[in-house]
């Protein structure tokens, strides 16, 4: 019982002699496994934030696993240009924009979001600032990542070469 | 010669001169058992139970034709799983379950076994009793006009006559058996395991895996709907790594594996592949065909690199 397990190699390559990159799948190692996919969704107000405040919303969902599991797509500072309108924005259509630099950066003013995960929740935080010398009216809509979470921890380091 | 006294004999050489019948209560089934045992016939002890007489019966009708003499049959070997992968066609062999799994003849013999016999006496028995009837009449008179002083004695002749009688009912119907038996192989059993065989034994140049979730039929599921295919490649974790602070990490995989990494904020919150623009610090966290790197600036967070065994360079 100390000697087993199951590999499959690609086709034309011999599987005993076949080294990892050449295995469509082996027991040796761990694959993404999914847990669960879904919605998480900030419904945001109309509102108009004042020269140099802030808000933020946040919506989390529990994955009920232990540690920090993998969560896909990676989403960092999804930018919304259309912040002032009512259309939904979706996080994961923005997920690899570059935000505009300078005075009307994101950062600086704007609606961006952010997506992170904790031993308990994964988290959608849209955060909206007002612009440092004027205020910024922003529009009725939902912000809405699609996530999948998957089974794998990691926050844990392994091995298995 | 009954059949069995034949086979015992000719199998066991030291019980000649003995009662083979005799023998075979005292010692023979016995010994058998073990036999069976060592040979790991489980199928057999559990058919024939303590009935010494079935035993013999299956001895002499399948024990003769399964085994040259079992008396002498050695136990296999276990072979390790190196040999067993190593064994030739082993890369061919039928997924399971194949036919003999499903089906094994044993169990086909064992559960035709009583009509058969039945039927085989229906046959044999009719005849073997017309034959006596006549035998008896003949000798009874060869007696009888011999003289009646012998007649009294004629009673003992006739239990000769029907032990022979018997065994040649046994006999006819042990042949009628093995004929039957062997039409069912030839006739329905080894084709019927032929055609269930043949789609269980792909060419080298279309096989492989796939598993669908629950609830699809794998022969017919959409890709979408395969947990796993061996038609695709899956990304295989081969390690996490441990890249807190700016540091350098040699993966000896050989390659430049595919990654991806999380890595805490300033404040404490974990981003998938987040390399830290918005805060003010760049983390940058790549790879080669030798090591992890990790440079950053600003304060030194924490992050785990997830490598997989699947080239990024090809």
């Amino acid at each position: 019982m100390s000697d087993f397990g199951f590999k499959i190699s690609e086709v034309g390559v011999d599987v005993n002699a076949a080294g990892a990159k050449d295995l469509v799948v082996s027991s040796q190692f761990d694959t993404l496994k999914v847990k669960v996919s879904g919605t998480l969704t900030d419904s945001l107000p109309s509102e108009t934030i004042a020269a140099g405040n802030n808000k933020s919303y946040t919506e989390t969902v529990a994955h009920g696993l232990t540690g920090m599991p993998f969560y896909w797509p990676e989403i960092h500072d999804s930018f919304n240009n259309a912040y002032a309108g009512t259309s939904d924005f979706i996080v994961n259509d923005g997920a690899f924009i570059e935000p505009p630099i300078g005075p009307y950066s994101p950062w600086t003013s704007g609606e961006w979001c952010e997506v992170f995960i904790d031993s308990t929740n994964l988290t959608l935080r849209t955060n909206r600032l007002g612009h440092p010398l004027m205020g910024t009216t922003f529009g009725a809509h939902d912000v809405i990542y699609y996530y999948t979470i998957f089974f794998n921890r990691m926050d844990e380091e392994v091995d298995y070469s | 010669m009954d059949p069995f006294q034949q086979l015992i004999y000719s199998q066991r050489p030291d019980v000649q001169g003995h009662p083979a019948n005799d023998w075979w209560q005292l010692w023979g089934a016995n010994e058998l058992r073990n036999r069976l045992a060592q040979l790991g016939r489980v199928d057999v002890l559990q058919h024939v139970g303590g009935d010494n007489n079935l035993l013999r019966d299956w001895y002499t009708l399948w024990g003769s034709q399964e085994y040259p003499n079992i008396w002498n049959e050695q136990p296999k070997q276990q072979q390790g799983l190196d040999t067993q992968y190593a064994a030739g066609g082993v890369e061919s062999a039928p997924s399971i379950p194949q036919f003999e799994n499903v089906l094994p003849w044993e169990k086909v013999q064992q559960q035709w076994l009583p009509s058969m016999t039945a039927v085989g006496q229906q046959y044999a028995l009719p005849e073997v009793q017309r034959q006596l009837n006549k035998d008896m009449q003949e000798y009874m008179m060869g007696m009888a006009s011999a003289g009646g002083g012998r007649f009294g004695s004629a009673w003992g002749g006739t239990g000769a006559l029907q032990s022979a009688a018997q065994r040649q009912g046994t006999e006819m119907t042990q042949d009628y058996i093995t004929g039957q038996m062997n039409a069912l192989k030839g006739l329905w059993y080894d084709p019927t395991r032929s055609e269930y065989q043949r789609p269980r034994e792909p060419g080298m140049s279309d096989y492989g895996a796939k598993v669908s979730r629950s609830g699809y039929d794998v022969s017919t599921a959409s890709d979408a709907n395969l947990v796993m295919s061996s038609a695709f490649k899956t990304l295989k974790l081969v390690k996490i790594v441990d890249m807190t602070g700016e540091t350098t990490v040699a993966h000896g995989l050989g390659f430049i594996p595919t990654f991806i990494f999380l890595r805490a904020t300033k404040a404490g919150e974990w981003r998938m592949n987040n390399p830290g623009y918005s805060e003010g610090m760049l983390s940058t966290i790549y790879v080669d065909d030798t090591n992890v790197y990790r440079l950053t600036t600003g304060v030194s967070v924490g992050a785990y690199v997830m490598l997989f065994t699947d080239r990024l360079d090809e």
